[in-house]
């Protein structure tokens, strides 16, 4: 059990790890290409609600933390608050997949997913506020940045859920072997 | 939510997160970049700079094509916008044109005020051995009627002879089976003048008539006379080019150069109608 337990762990971070990197590589050179509007959508955030409901508040806090600092690092300069947002919507997603049925997991996942992208959204409109505050036009903000945004991460979770539930199949094949979760 | 604070796996992993956020921004507003950032870039930089250009190239490839599409869209509106430019710039140029012929025509105008005149197009020109005749773009649906004259800036040209509903025919004043009252404006003289087998091929007309006395020389004007049914009074036929004598008739034979341009005239005026001088 603990040598599975430990190859489990091993493997948990190998394939994460590697979701992190295809994940921050899409956010800053696919996605900046299609922009709607001024709004650039945030492909992490689904990716670590998927996580926290499906795999719990522990994996989804961790992944969270290393998502903030792979988006902070090739995005943002200055204060950023991802390590610290992305933690906590991946213990939150995490306590509410627990809470859960095992086949109303994706139900939890889409009531979970406007939430956390408001939140998002939001953390990014007081980033802008700090910023640009003399400048910023609130009526133009909330039209062309923060609906369009909101919307934009809305509709790019589901095919991030697909893409997180691929690397999610050769985990699943060794829990269910291992008996792990 | 509760057991928050009560997750010490969560309390340590808020911490560490607060620890890092702080020392990130703190070390990045002194101008550097921590440990973890530099880590992260060293490690992410090659694989994002391998995406990037995997990504420019179906960019490259997409934008190409849509590039190529709006440039032959572009190339077809420009085509067209040069052909309508170039039709603009003929209609301008023939504008100039016949603003030019119609000022010299001012200036005859103003000499006979008395004239009244319809510009005219010469469409078409037959020209054989004998005659040259002259196709035009008024008709009858234009007030015109056989006999009517026609002249250009420099002089009179023929007359018309055959009237249709919007175009007509011109016979030229060289033509063999034209006459023409005339004199000669330095004395007086008149004569007639008429077209000739042996001047016509060199685009003269022969003036008749003249007693073997009478005071020419080579170039004076030959005018129209008040004797001339067909056309207004004092209307430039042209220059005497040379003077003969026919020892058969005893008269002169003077032989007038057109001031108009006989074979090349595009643009006439015809007199439909003039006041008759009595004197």
């Amino acid at each position: 059990m603990n040598k599975h337990f430990n190859i489990a762990v091993i493997f948990d971070i190998v394939i994460y790890g590697l979701l992190l990197i295809v994940l921050s590589v899409l956010q800053t050179t696919l996605i900046p290409r299609f922009p709607i509007y001024d709004a650039i959508p945030d492909i992490m955030i689904g990716a670590v609600c998927c996580i926290g409901v499906y795999r719990g508040e522990r994996c989804a806090a961790i992944f969270g933390l290393m998502a903030g600092l792979c988006s902070d690092a090739l995005g943002s300069t200055g204060l950023s608050l991802l390590p610290l947002f992305y933690t906590l919507v991946g213990y939150i997603a995490g306590n509410i997949g627990a809470n859960a049925r095992e086949k109303a997991r994706f139900a939890a996942y889409l009531i979970t997913i406007p939430a956390v992208c408001f939140a998002k959204t939001a953390l990014s409109f007081f980033h802008h506020i700090i910023i640009y505050f003399d400048s910023i036009k609130l009526g133009d903000y909330f039209l062309h940045t923060f609906l369009p945004e909101f919307v934009y991460t809305l509709c790019l979770c589901i095919p991030i859920f697909i893409l997180v539930k691929l690397f999610d199949i050769p985990l699943n094949t060794l829990r269910k072997r291992g008996g792990y979760r | 939510m509760k057991n928050l604070f009560q997750n010490k796996f969560m309390i340590v992993l808020i911490v560490i997160s607060i620890i890092l956020v702080g020392t990130t921004s703190f070390i990045s507003a002194l101008g550097y970049t921590s440990y973890v950032r530099n880590a992260i870039g060293i490690v992410l930089t090659p694989i994002q700079k391998g995406a990037d250009f995997v990504f420019d190239s179906f960019e490259n490839i997409f934008a190409d094509k849509a590039d190529y599409k709006k440039l032959k869209e572009e190339n077809e509106n420009l085509k067209l916008l040069l052909s309508e430019k170039e039709k603009e710039l003929a209609d301008a140029q023939n504008t100039v044109k016949e603003n030019e012929n119609l000022k010299d025509f001012l200036g005859l105008k103003e000499e006979h005020p008395d004239f009244v005149l319809a510009d005219a197009k010469v469409t078409g020109r037959q020209t054989n051995n004998y005659s040259i005749v002259y196709t035009l773009d008024k008709g009858s649906y234009h007030g015109i009627t056989p006999g009517m004259p026609i002249i250009d800036k420099f002089g009179i040209v023929g007359c018309i002879s055959e009237v249709g509903l919007t175009w007509s025919k011109a016979t030229s004043i060289i033509n063999t089976d034209v006459s023409v009252g005339v004199m000669i404006q330095r004395t007086g003289e008149t004569g007639v003048s008429s077209g000739s087998f042996s001047a016509f091929k060199d685009g003269l007309c022969v003036v008749s008539y003249l007693p073997n006395d009478t005071d020419v020389q080579v170039g004076d004007r030959i005018v129209t006379s008040a004797n001339s049914s067909l056309y207004p009074k004092d209307i430039l036929l042209g220059k005497v080019e040379s003077i003969k004598h026919d020892p058969v008739s005893r008269e002169i034979l003077v032989y007038v150069k057109p001031a108009a341009n006989i074979t090349e005239v595009s643009s006439v005026m015809i007199i439909t109608d003039y006041s008759i001088a009595y004197e």
